[in-house]
């Protein structure tokens, strides 16, 4: 009981080593309990907002703690700015613009670059300039694109500006993408604010496997997977070329399941709730080449990229080179957005420079032959696997040491060995290959068979997928990768 | 139930779609909140439920599991080490929990003379004694804690430096806060897990020859990896690095392994420490008493410290 009391204290605080997340079962509780609430409020009410927003800013407060004023003062700030950019007209609205951007950017560059910088400039000039230890406030990276891209279509005047604290403060908190995506634009999601709330059966079933395939994808796979790549990159060099080989495909796998669970979880909550998020991820991993890949992976930041850097800059309608030149630029800052650190900006590069061989040397066809576009799908797979290695090594150092290692230390018939020692690895590594690589068409009708299940059966698959969750984790629950950006 | 619900959240207002949306919610509020409400019940209770021999487990990960585990000789040290920075030794304890130890050519510790506890403790030297090294001084600290306890000597400090290699220890200024702040009459050093495949062995004996500078006349072991492969020469670096008499290989010992087939499990330490301690006692520059504890799992003394060298390289 004594316990319970202090856990229940505990509750309301935000705690460094415990930060909240989707997959943590205080929170699932917690969310149960604010949709019985939520249920309470009609549609329109500004009271229902209200009490959204609440929710929202205690959720990141439990995730980033005193961060949360920083985020309340962005959000009013940008508030204000955005009504005074619709109100300017000329150059004067095109300056304020500038402005409002270079202050929503230096929150990020501060608490994201500015460490990043310093090193550099002290190795590169022999100066001494002192490091901060600075702590990364949760989701800042999508929560700055987020408000950029409001104030943009604000000066672009593709949306008016929020009449409405309460609108602006709720399509900026609102929980399920507050801290790690999808990078949800204003004009497509303020307008549900007015929607009249649809939630029906099939929308439930449809959240609560949305919910359940997360929490697995994320738990039992993600993670499993993740303690093996832990393990290999920890020590690199202690390893042989294919156990490298095989951590670049858990990797792969590992940071697939890892967000696109946690994109799961979150359009799962937001349709309890009443609000569509767009898919972003959808087989990505099936692309044939390096630019469908780009459509299909980490799609709400693809979007943002094209129509707020590359279309900008200039886009297709400058000449060839100029396109390829853009194309470059824009994978740079997605590489750049990802992380301080020059294994990240190589990461952005190099996908830049794949993308340009693509569109340099392979023409669009109508219709590809199977075998080719089998092929296609194989060497993107790789050639996306070979460059996560730079995304999960320590260091730029160790990522190349790691490729090394694949290259010239790789012995066919240690598989064999791996079996044996490491059964769990292999089964994991075949099941998630299984699920991203199978069929469309399988997948839907397995999807469509478990919504047709009823109703009152779902409470004992979620206790069955939480317990099993319980028994397969350690100690340990590792946050979601892209809480890092 | 939910037609009652339903009548009381539709007084006041007559539309059909919102009351089947709000029928809706409150049943997503119930099918997530009824078995998580479940489990966190059982988190409270002290009742701990079990599928044949395997404890349902609970929410919180340290909350204790009465049904008995395979595991035999685990708990004991996953009840002191249990944060997620120490996962590594608990991944490997874990481990052993379902791998049984196979038969070696090692002399098992209890048929080897052991220490009375009511020796007298004038009879030998008492060391102050400092474990450091990579991941497998993690495994080595209790059973060590146990030769120290049994022989009157004062275990000072264990510093596990994880996924570390010599480089970590000779390039950083660790080794030398760390002499300065516990001033250990005995340094036990283990490394060389991680370093099985390298083969810079010139880099790696300058930073050996740097670590062996930095002990200055404090007497150690230096402790050779437990091969789990045939390395590509550390041994030899380590070996030719250490004063004569204060190095001993491991690379040949049979012991059982745990789960991942690199680090010993835990009873693969318990006869590495044998081992270990059989040498200082016996072959060693600087002899003293270290002979098989009678009783084991005595309280951990001094501190312990962990580093991630992939986190943290120290240079």
């Amino acid at each position: 009981m004594n316990q319970l009391l202090q856990d229940f204290h505990y509750f309301f605080y935000y705690s460094l080593k415990q930060p909240w997340f989707f997959t943590e079962y205080g929170f699932l509780l917690a969310l149960a309990l604010f949709l019985v609430g939520y249920a309470f409020f009609t549609p329109k009410s500004q009271w229902k907002l209200g009490y959204l927003i609440a929710f929202s800013l205690f959720f990141y407060y439990k995730s980033s703690g005193p961060f949360l004023l920083l985020f309340v003062g962005v959000i009013m700030c940008d508030y204000l700015l955005a009504r005074w950019i619709h109100s300017l007209e000329g150059p004067k609205r095109k300056a304020l613009l500038f402005f409002s951007i270079a202050y929503g950017l230096s929150f990020l560059l501060y608490f994201k670059y500015s460490n990043f910088v310093i090193t550099n400039v002290n190795e590169l000039f022999e100066t001494r300039f002192t490091t901060k230890t600075l702590f990364l406030p949760i989701g800042i990276s999508f929560y700055t694109f987020q408000s950029l891209s409001y104030l943009i279509d604000v000066y672009r005047k593709e949306i008016e500006p929020s009449k409405n604290l309460l609108e602006y403060g709720f399509y900026m908190t609102f929980f399920p993408h507050l801290v790690a995506g999808p990078i949800v634009r204003a004009k497509d999601f303020l307008p549900q604010i007015k929607n009249p709330l649809i939630f029906d059966q099939p929308l439930l079933k449809e959240s609560l496997l949305r919910i359940t395939t997360g929490l697995v994808k994320k738990l039992l796979i993600a993670d499993f997977l993740g303690k093996y790549v832990d393990l290999i990159h920890d020590a690199p060099s202690g390893f042989s070329g294919l156990e490298h080989a095989l951590a670049m495909y858990a990797y792969s796998f590992q940071i697939y399941f890892d967000f696109s669970g946690y994109s799961d979880i979150a359009i799962g909550i937001a349709l309890i709730l009443g609000y569509r998020m767009k898919e972003n991820f959808f087989n990505p991993y099936t692309a044939e080449n390096i630019t469908v890949f780009w459509r299909k992976w980490h799609i709400s930041l693809s979007l943002w990229l094209r129509d707020y850097i590359y279309i900008p800059l200039g886009g297709n309608r400058k000449g060839t080179v100029n396109m390829y030149l853009f194309l470059f630029l824009t994978m740079l800052i997605g590489g750049i957005w990802h992380g301080a650190d020059w294994k990240f900006i190589f990461w952005g590069c190099a996908h830049g420079v794949l993308l340009i061989l693509h569109k340099l040397f392979v023409k669009p066809r109508e219709k590809a032959a199977k075998w080719s576009t089998v092929l296609g799908i194989i060497l993107t797979f790789h050639a996306v696997g070979f460059l996560w290695i730079f995304f999960r090594a320590t260091s730029f150092e160790t990522a190349f040491e790691s490729i090394q290692f694949i290259f010239t230390k790789t012995n066919p018939l240690d598989l064999v060995g791996f079996c044996y020692t490491r059964p769990e690895v292999i089964s994991l590594l075949v099941i998630a290959s299984g699920i991203v690589f199978a069929p469309w068409k399988m997948k839907q009708n397995l999807i469509n068979r478990v919504l047709s299940l009823p109703l009152y059966l779902w409470p004992v698959i979620l206790l069955v997928a939480l317990q099993l969750i319980l028994q397969f984790r350690d100690n340990s629950i590792e946050p979601f990768i892209y809480f890092q950006f | 139930m939910w037609s009652s619900i339903s009548f009381i959240l539709s007084r006041g207002n007559n539309s059909l779609s919102l009351n089947s949306s709000r029928r809706a919610i409150l049943q997503a509020a119930a099918i997530i909140g009824f078995p998580v409400f479940i489990l966190f019940g059982y988190n409270y209770s002290t009742l701990t439920l079990g599928v044949v021999d395997y404890p349902i487990k609970k929410i919180d990960p340290n909350a204790p599991l009465t049904v008995q585990a395979p595991s035999k000789n685990s708990s004991q040290h996953t009840a002191s080490i249990s944060t997620s920075e120490k996962k590594e030794i608990i991944a490997d304890l874990l481990n052993n929990r379902y791998k049984t130890p196979s038969d070696t050519s090692q002399k098992p510790a209890n048929t080897r003379p052991r220490m009375p506890l009511s020796a007298e403790k004038d009879q030998h030297i008492s060391q102050r004694i400092l474990l450091l090294g990579d991941s497998e001084t993690g495994g080595l600290i209790y059973p060590l804690n146990d030769y120290c306890v049994a022989n009157g000597h004062k275990l000072e400090a264990v510093y596990t430096w994880f996924s570390a290699s010599i480089l970590n220890f000779g390039y950083s200024n660790r080794v030398d806060e760390l002499l300065e702040t516990y001033k250990p009459t005995f340094v036990i050093f283990v490394v060389g897990l991680n370093e099985m495949y390298v083969t810079d062995l010139d880099r790696r004996a300058e930073a050996a020859a740097l670590f062996r500078d930095k002990l200055g006349d404090i007497p150690y072991l230096w402790v050779g990896p437990a091969n789990f492969t045939t390395d590509q020469g550390i041994n030899k670096v380590f070996e030719q690095s250490a004063d004569p008499g204060c190095f001993v290989f491991s690379k040949d010992l049979e012991i059982p392994r745990g789960g991942d087939h690199r680090h010993p499990n835990t009873e693969g330490y318990k006869m590495w420490m044998d081992y270990i301690a059989s040498y200082i006692q016996s072959n060693h520059a600087y002899p003293f008493n270290f002979l098989p504890p009678e009783r084991t799992n005595f309280k951990l003394q001094g501190r312990v410290i962990l580093a991630n060298a992939a986190k943290d390289k120290g240079y």
